[in-house]
């Protein structure tokens, strides 16, 4: 009988194996669950709490504003990029004709560097902006995110949207914010989550599709632009000063700079990323 | 005795051990947080089985399935068992199993919080000791009389010893995988290219003690090997189990290595977790038999 049992053991083990084996690395954190409707609450609170605890001004309009722009690129052989194995899901599958590849890693042939988060990292003091209308949208498409990297203000809704036929779930992965992880099992389904606390980055999840990772920057104030396939930013209607402008990548993280910009002036500056030493 | 329910237990006790791989596979993908939600899977019975909700819903299908054998092992066992203890001790592992599957809910609606994970893998471990104990508990084996060898109290305190070191490996090795320690040494058999450690991090620490943990382990099973050897040659009950733990006690160093050296292959890690507790059903047994047949002087 003990023979018999073990053969049938090796059978499940078999069969658990034979599935497509995913394997991601994924960092776990503190955890926390904030509700709709808490999160509306707490945003309230946050905004108030703004308004009341502001030692700057609210800028409504910026006097002689400044630019800021300029490009990213990686200097030297940029790592080839993976094919993503999507045989997991059949419907992420047919949803592409042609190869998927994994986009922590996104340069162009020129060096031009995308997905790298810009934004003024200091230099604004205790300046207050006035918040945006509207949310910001994450949409899950073709079991990928669109955008991948993307900023937001402390206190935005993003818009999370399920694009696909097939089932995702939404994990946030935090240090400051609250974690969560919702289950969007129908197409079309769409819903609202807000981050309050300034953060970069907050990293979201699929943990259904290991490749999907995206991430967002939890901003204070408007001064950041995710870069496209061009490696071009421009952070324009900056108030003149002197600010540390800092290029966030998933893989390579942070880089900085100072830069002093005076009334209507224009000022170009480039980052370049290169292959970490080990 | 009662040939069905014995077969029905030693029938539990491994389907309980596949169990513990489908779980082990769960952590082993990252899929833990695939379903979001508890009971339910995406608000549903059965949820599409696509990428890492196959291991996640899978590993909780296993499982209701393994309560549903739990508890048709406790009534029958309230029904038929003669001894009272028995009846107890299948309601213990009815309980434990039911407080394993709250563990779980927990543990995916709180996301996987290090502590919550590390127990769930702890109690399933102690959920299959308890298996294989009523399996034994069940058999002829304990229906017949003891064999009534004489020997000293060392063997047993060294059986004991060594459920409680493999025990304590095994919580190492969990919280190894629930904290993200499992490549935090990247080489085997050295670490760093060294004995020790050049430099340590709280994750080098937990991957070092497992590393420690399988020395001690290994030291003791040896011993053990040694004292059954010279002690107990003839005896079956006992040279079975222990020739069967240094299999296993070979098998697992292979697979602790190999887990280094593919980087964490998921079914190769998750074999290694289910040779770690077939070793610790194993010496449980031979355990639960020193205090059977051994008579102290
Ligand atoms: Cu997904």
């Amino acid at each position: 009988m003990v023979q018999r049992l073990m053969a049938l053991l090796f059978v499940g083990i078999l069969m658990f194996s034979a599935n497509p084996a995913l394997a991601d690395e994924d960092e776990e954190d503190e955890f926390g669950f904030v509700e709709e409707e808490q999160a509306a609450q707490e945003q309230a609170q946050a905004e108030s709490e703004d308004e009341e605890s502001g030692s700057g001004e609210m800028v409504t309009e910026v006097k002689d504003p400044a630019v800021i722009k300029g490009k990213v690129t990686f200097d030297g052989q940029g790592p080839k990029p993976k094919k993503i194995k999507m045989d997991a899901d059949p419907t992420c599958m047919v949803m592409h004709s042609e190869p998927v590849f994994r986009k922590e890693v996104l340069i162009s042939e020129d060096g031009s560097f995308a997905n790298v988060f810009v934004y003024v990292k200091e230099g604004l003091g205790g300046m207050k902006f006035p918040k945006p209308d509207g949310a910001a949208k994450f949409d899950q498409i073709g079991c990928e995110y669109t955008p991948r990297v993307f900023g937001v203000r402390a206190g935005q809704p993003i818009e999370i949207i399920n694009s696909d036929a097939t089932l995702h779930n939404v994990h946030a992965i935090a240090k400051e914010n609250d974690d969560f992880n919702i289950g969007m099992p129908v197409k079309g389904m769409k819903l609202k989550k807000t981050f309050n606390k300034p953060e970069t980055m907050v990293k979201m999840v699929c943990d259904v599709h290991p490749w999907m990772n995206g991430y967002v920057g939890v901003m204070t104030h408007p001064y950041f632009f995710t870069t496209g396939k061009d490696g071009v930013f421009e952070l324009p209607n900056l108030p003149p000063g002197e600010y540390t402008i800092a290029a966030w990548q998933e893989k390579l993280g942070e880089i900085t700079q100072k830069i002093k910009v005076g009334p209507n002036e224009t000022k170009e500056i480039s980052f370049v990323f290169t292959r970490p030493k080990k | 005795m009662l040939i069905w329910l014995n077969r029905f237990a030693i029938f539990t006790a491994w389907s309980t051990l596949f169990l513990l791989f489908a779980g082990g596979m769960v952590t082993s993908t990252s899929s833990g947080l695939a379903v979001p939600d508890w009971p339910l899977s995406y608000g549903m019975l059965f949820p599409p089985m696509v990428g890492g909700v196959f291991y996640e819903h899978g590993h909780r299908m296993v499982a209701s399935f393994v309560g549903l054998l739990t508890v048709i092992l406790c009534v029958w066992m309230w029904r038929k068992e003669e001894r009272r203890w028995m009846k107890w001790l299948g309601t213990a592992a009815l309980l434990t199993v039911i407080s394993q599957g709250v563990l779980g809910g927990i543990t995916v609606l709180f996301l996987l919080p290090t502590p919550v994970s590390t127990a769930h893998a702890g109690l399933a471990e102690i959920f299959f000791c308890l298996t294989v104990s009523i399996a034994l508990f069940t058999s002829k084996e304990w229906f017949q009389e003891p064999l009534k060898i004489a020997s000293q109290r060392e063997y047993r305190r060294f059986a004991v010893g060594t459920c409680v070191i493999l025990y304590v490996q095994i919580l190492l090795g969990a919280l190894m995988r629930h904290t993200e320690s499992g490549l935090a040494i990247p080489d085997f058999p050295l670490n760093f290219g060294h004995l020790i450690p050049p430099h340590f991090t709280p994750q080098i620490w937990i991957h070092y003690a497992h590393r420690l943990g399988a020395v001690v382990a290994s030291i003791t099973i040896i011993m053990l090997a040694f004292k059954t050897f010279s002690q107990f040659k003839r005896v079956r009950q006992f040279m079975r189990p222990m020739i069967f733990l240094i299999l296993l006690l070979l098998f697992q160093i292979c697979l602790g290595g190999l887990t280094i050296w593919t980087q964490k292959a998921p079914t190769i890690a998750t074999l290694h977790l289910t040779v770690g507790a077939m070793m610790l059903g194993t010496s449980v047994v031979l355990m639960l038999r020193s205090f059977r047949h051994l008579q102290i002087k």
